[in-house]
């Protein structure tokens, strides 16, 4: 018996009763087929893409009719969130691109949506002997912290952007450390059934990673863009696509593999910056495309979209080193030097400020 | 009368036989005279002539006895030239084998080096295939790290991306 920090992922079929309802046996199954498919080609690949052995020695893994449930124990719990992260987005994006709701796009309906809690906490892990006289060895993990992530995914519903809900616990531990670029509501505090207390949770209201698309297996790659590009152009478009799209934009952008995207991720950026809520992502990736765009550069532009950036979120640290390093090449010493002083103010390690400042003489430290 | 009696052309006829008569036997006695002064002349050098073949003999002798000396020394020559030649042949065979005796343990030697060089030749061989088997797989090996490094760069940077976004 072992007691460790493992993160929680449940995730589900939205509406499964009412589609139960709606659909035939044959057609709901063929449905649940699909899901469960989806669901087995994106977490088997990338738990071997990122190197976890499972069998219960840093994960394990199960699909249980509209469900799935994942657990990640690899010992680096800011690697296993990333890990939980990436997963919900993916399965997310492959069941939005999957045969079903691609049907159902096709003829203008709501797609089918999977909603996702995540969390980390504390655990046992432990070998149960009846596991094992059923033919399941390995040790599994059990504990109160499973239990509230799959009340924190039943909340998912209530989510209006990615509908990735997720614990005080994770957000937290997200919050402190800066190498996870995502973004989480205001907290709602939900009563749960059993819990007899209210449970603050957050819903991930943007992840940048560019890893969600080139960790998918090969096959989903396959003409995913125009899928993504086909899925934003319709009348009700998931916000949350704006954002994978976008920044695979900025990746095509930045490897040089297409200079004509400029003037289109700029159109798409406008697009999600009205529809989203969470802008300073959005104004960062705009400014992002004014400083780097070979066709669009515009270096006012930029600086603007960082200020706007900053005004909806002061502490954003992206946009204040953007800005910094825009005064920069403007040639506004004073203003370049109290840019990066402002960083530093928010951050006093970040590397970049401490050199900038040093060369501008002030001996910042 | 008598001639006057004849006719002119059995006159002639007449004339001619006679005169032809006369002309044969001086032809004849010249032809004899001839002749015999042929005969006198060949007596004469077929008696020089074996006067002749004496001293021909004579000398012909002479020859036969002089090169019968020069034959006979040659032969002891001949003979001198033998010994020698044998006596060099037995001192080649002598050295000859001495020369085998020494060479032997060197053509041995030899061998043995040939053997070992064919060895190490083939050693050499193997080992220059594969040396060059590994060149070739360092090779792979280099494209692959520099593909490596280039996806480490690619990381890197959208890495960078996003924690700048």
């Amino acid at each position: 018996m072992e007691e460790i920090i493992a993160t929680i992922l449940f995730a589900d079929l939205m509406n499964s009763t009412e589609l139960a309802k709606n659909l035939s046996l044959v057609e709901y199954d063929e449905m649940l087929v699909d899901f469960q498919t989806t669901m087995f080609e994106v977490v088997s690949h990338h738990l071997a893409h990122y190197d976890y052995k499972g069998f219960g020695i840093d994960s394990e893994w199960s699909i249980v009719g509209d469900e799935l449930r994942l657990f990640l124990y690899s010992g680096r719990v800011r690697f296993d969130i990333r890990s939980a992260l990436l997963i919900s987005t993916k399965i997310k994006l492959a069941w939005l691109m999957s045969a079903f709701n691609q049907k159902v796009l096709a003829e203008g309906r709501l797609v089918s949506r999977i909603g996702v809690g995540i969390n980390c906490g504390k655990v046992i892990k432990d070998e149960r002997p009846w596991r094992g006289r059923m033919g399941q060895a390995h040790p599994n993990v059990e504990g109160y912290a499973i239990n509230l992530t799959k009340r924190i995914e039943a909340a998912s519903r209530e989510g209006n952007v990615y509908q990735i809900m997720v614990g005080a616990s994770l957000y937290k531990r997200c919050q402190q450390n800066n190498h996870i670029n995502v973004s989480f509501s205001e907290p709602r505090s939900l009563t749960f059934k059993g819990l007899g207390q209210k449970i603050p949770v957050y819903e991930v209201v943007s992840f940048i990673n560019f890893e969600i698309l080139s960790s998918l297996p090969d096959y989903f790659r396959e003409g995913l863009l125009e899928k993504m590009e086909y899925t934003v152009s319709e009348a009700m478009p998931e916000p949350w696509v704006l954002i994978i799209l976008l920044r695979e934009y900025i990746s095509i952008l930045a490897s040089g593999r297409d200079e004509n995207l400029e003037t289109k991720a700029i159109e798409l950026a406008h697009q999600a910056a009205e529809m989203l809520q969470q802008k300073p992502v959005i104004y960062n990736m705009l400014g992002w495309l004014y400083t780097h765009g070979k066709r669009v550069q515009n270096l006012e532009m930029a600086f603007h979209y960082f200020d706007q950036s900053l005004n909806l979120d002061p502490k954003n640290e992206a946009a204040l080193l953007h800005r910094a390093r825009i005064l920069d090449r403007m040639g506004q010493v004073d203003l370049a030097r109290h840019a990066y002083e402002e960083l530093l103010f928010q951050n006093r390690g970040h590397a970049e400020a401490l050199r900038k400042v040093e060369q501008y003489g002030t001996g910042y430290g | 009368m008598l001639l006057a009696q004849q006719s002119a052309p059995g006159l002639f006829i007449d004339v001619g036989v006679i005169v032809f008569l006369f002309a044969t036997l001086i032809v004849g006695f010249l032809l004899r005279r001839r002749t015999k002064d042929k005969i006198k002349e060949l007596e004469s050098r077929a008696a020089n002539l074996e006067a002749n073949q004496a001293d021909i003999l004579e000398n012909l002798d002479d020859k036969i006895s002089r090169l019968k000396e020069i034959i006979n020394t040659l032969v002891m020559k001949l003979n001198d030239s033998s010994k020698k030649i044998n006596a060099i042949l037995e001192t080649n065979e002598t050295i000859r084998a001495e020369i085998d005796r020494k060479v032997k343990p060197l053509k041995a030697s030899l061998d043995d080096t040939a053997a070992k060089f064919g060895s190490t030749h083939d050693s050499m061989r193997k080992r220059i295939q594969q040396s060059s088997n590994e060149l070739e797989r360092m090779a792979q090996d280099i494209t692959a790290f520099a593909d490596e490094i280039q996806r480490m760069r690619d990381f890197i940077r959208e890495r960078t991306i996003d924690l700048e976004l």
